[in-house]
């Protein structure tokens, strides 16, 4: 049994790879995640939160004449180097102590500020680039790809009308869908790690522009767990994706309507967050639960991770049951609906 | 050896009210060219769907190749179109065989050229199946069913959207595919195509076989001649007595009476012994679709 999966799988990548749509998934992921890290790497390269963060207000001179007197907090990092951007002695010694207490309290919220510009500053290096990534795009867009992929992969039998043709050389029911879903992971972990390929060597080539160090701070340790966390974040969505397009036996609708379950959750997720009741209940929404297993680590989950999210442990689980039941399902109505019609919808 | 390829008994599909199939019971014999008639919405391809695999009977049982309704083994020795051939629009017809030569686990690269010479695709196998014509389709569709020379190939409308010249090429193809080693259920909506291919025919109506047996048989059970006679009303008479004579009617200005070719002469002793002379006597063959429609309409009338 194993063995004729394992059979029917490469035959399903034999398929698979040359059609465009896989391709296409790719080229939108990369896009995207290049999009985002580029953004991020030209907020930095200009100075980040510490260039833009600034304070602003107006002082009189010994002349009496009203100056404009604006701060950022990269200036006050200049100030403590002794760089003085201001010229303080055309200030009465009453004007230049109120001018400093101003920049006393500015100083206190710089140092946030000076902390996240330095955070990202090193997301921009590996392998907290590939970190950065993983939790900006493909633990979001990422999903939506991969769902598509998995809705297609059964659901365009559907509407080529090759399912029939497939099924009547007497390949049994659940083999095809166990070969299809194991092509659609391994697809999905192809996909997410030539995605991470591409932002590595954008990523290599931005510290070399940003003279910092090409392996920067964190652990190759901890992408290799958040890697394997996202994967198994995909496991019930592609169970959705393909339950939707089994049921519908169409390809469009199951990327419809999986698609539109998992970006509509996450609105209606992050609007409920705010409410107390929401807790007691909020482990049980697959978001949530994704949200709350790829939070330890530091890492959130799209809007799921809006407030406190569940714990790692009972939000596995409840993943792990929402792929049995929705895969189950899947297969349960796979193996028995009748392939009929002008198609075999 | 059992001598049935298929054999099904009381086989039924309903969807919610619609009784697609009604107690089917067909026999196909082993080694003959079966021809599947019906009008449209007659069952055949639920039928045919029941014995593949793809549609769960209601009720009742079928074997195919000798194996019990649970027949994945059997259908790797079947090779089947169902309505239309679809394949994947993006691959090469080549790739397409390969494929699924592929998933059933059997065959080698040199039966794919083997086949694609055969149908006459070998110059366009390379080309992707969303260019190819309706007539090249069915022809890759036909190299699909004989992947793996199956000891049953089951045809739905083969020579669909083909030019007269290559249906003629593909009934001569199906002709020489029939044999003591295989055997051919051939669907079709073309009478006189499954008059001129098929040995043994049945003729489904309304979910229900309604007529089956060799197309000889049949029509032979509708032997008519054409008679002009010296006193038609007098003939009438004594034919109608004659227990042999199934019909006598008027037509025009000629008797078609429905009588076994073979007692003729009887038939003519018959009359003129009574006075009544016979001065033209014509053998009438009924024609497939004479007896299609024949059939088919006496149940519709019975039903309705």
């Amino acid at each position: 049994m194993i063995g004729q999966v394992l059979r029917l799988s490469r035959w399903e990548w034999f398929k698979l790879h040359r059609r465009r749509m896989p391709w296409i998934l790719l080229l939108i992921g990369v896009a995207i995640s290049q999009l985002i890290f580029w953004s991020t790497y030209a907020f930095v390269a200009v100075g980040g939160p510490a260039a833009q963060s600034s304070i602003s207000f107006d002082a009189t001179d010994t002349a009496g004449e009203t100056v404009e007197i604006e701060f950022t907090c990269a200036d006050l990092t200049d100030m403590q180097e002794g760089d003085l951007p201001l010229d303080f002695e055309r200030f009465s010694q009453e004007e230049q102590q109120n001018i400093v207490r101003s920049l006393q309290e500015f100083a206190e919220s710089c140092e946030s500020v000076n902390e996240n510009s330095g955070d990202m500053r090193e997301a921009m290096f590996p392998p907290n680039s590939l970190l950065f990534a993983l939790v900006s795009s493909l633990a979001f867009f990422g999903v939506i790809l991969i769902m598509i992929l998995a809705a297609s992969v059964p659901g365009t039998e559907y509407g080529w009308g090759t399912l029939r043709t497939v099924l009547v050389r007497g390949v049994g029911r659940w083999q095809l869908l166990a070969s299809k879903t194991l092509v659609i992971a391994l697809a999905s972990v192809g996909l997410s790690a030539l995605v991470l390929a591409t932002v590595g060597i954008a990523s290599v080539i931005g510290t070399l522009t940003l003279e910092g160090e090409i392996v920067g701070a964190g652990e190759w340790s901890e992408l290799a767990i958040a890697f394997g966390k996202l994967i198994y974040v995909y496991l019930p969505y592609v169970a959705l994706a393909v339950l939707m397009s089994v049921l519908t036996s169409s390809s469009g609708m199951g990327i419809a309507i999986s698609v539109g379950y998992y970006v509509i959750e996450q609105i209606v997720v992050g609007i409920l967050a705010n409410f107390a009741w929401f807790e007691g209940i909020s482990t049980f929404v697959l978001g949530r639960a994704a949200s709350g297993w790829m939070d330890t680590g530091g890492f959130s989950f799209g809007a799921g991770g809006v407030g406190a999210v569940p714990d790692p442990l009972p939000a596995a689980m409840v993943m792990l049951a929402y792929t049995v039941i929705l895969g189950g399902l899947a297969f349960w109505i796979f193996q028995r609906k009748d392939v009929a019609g002008a198609k075999g919808g | 050896m059992n001598n049935l390829v298929i054999q099904t008994d009381a086989l039924t599909k309903r969807y919610g009210h619609i009784l697609a199939v009604d107690q089917l019971t067909l026999e196909v014999p082993r080694g003959r060219i079966f021809g599947l008639l019906g009008p449209n919405g007659s069952g055949k391809t639920t039928t045919i769907g029941m014995l593949l695999g793809l549609v769960r009977p209601t009720s009742g049982s079928f074997s195919l190749l000798g194996s019990r309704m649970s027949h994945g083994e059997a259908l790797h020795r079947v090779g089947a179109i169902v309505e239309q051939p679809y394949f994947y629009p993006y691959l090469s017809g080549r790739r397409n065989l390969a494929y699924f030569q592929g998933v059933s686990g059997r065959g080698s690269p040199k039966e794919l050229d083997d086949l694609l010479e055969q149908v006459g695709l070998a110059d366009r196998a390379g080309d992707r199946f969303q260019t190819y014509s309706l007539g090249m389709k069915q022809r890759l569709g036909l190299a699909y069913t004989l992947l793996g020379n199956p000891e049953l190939l089951i045809l739905d409308e083969p020579t669909n959207g083909m030019d007269p010249a290559g249906m003629a090429e593909v009934r001569d193809l199906i002709r020489s595919l029939g044999s003591a080693d295989r055997t051919v259920l051939l669907s079709s909506h073309l009478l006189n195509e499954v008059e001129q291919i098929c040995d043994s025919v049945a003729i489904l109506s309304k979910g229900k076989v309604i007529a089956q047996g060799a197309v000889g048989d049949l029509l032979h059970q509708q032997e008519q001649i054409r008679l002009r006679t010296s006193n038609d009303a007098e003939a009438v008479e004594i034919l109608s007595a004659l227990e042999w004579v199934d019909d006598v009617r008027i037509e025009g200005e000629a008797l078609i009476v429905t009588v076994p070719h073979d007692r003729t002469s009887e038939l003519t002793a018959a009359l003129g012994k009574s006075g009544v002379y016979v001065a033209e006597i014509t053998p009438l063959q009924q024609s497939l679709e004479q007896y299609f429609l024949e059939v088919t309409g006496d149940v519709a009338g019975e039903l309705e």
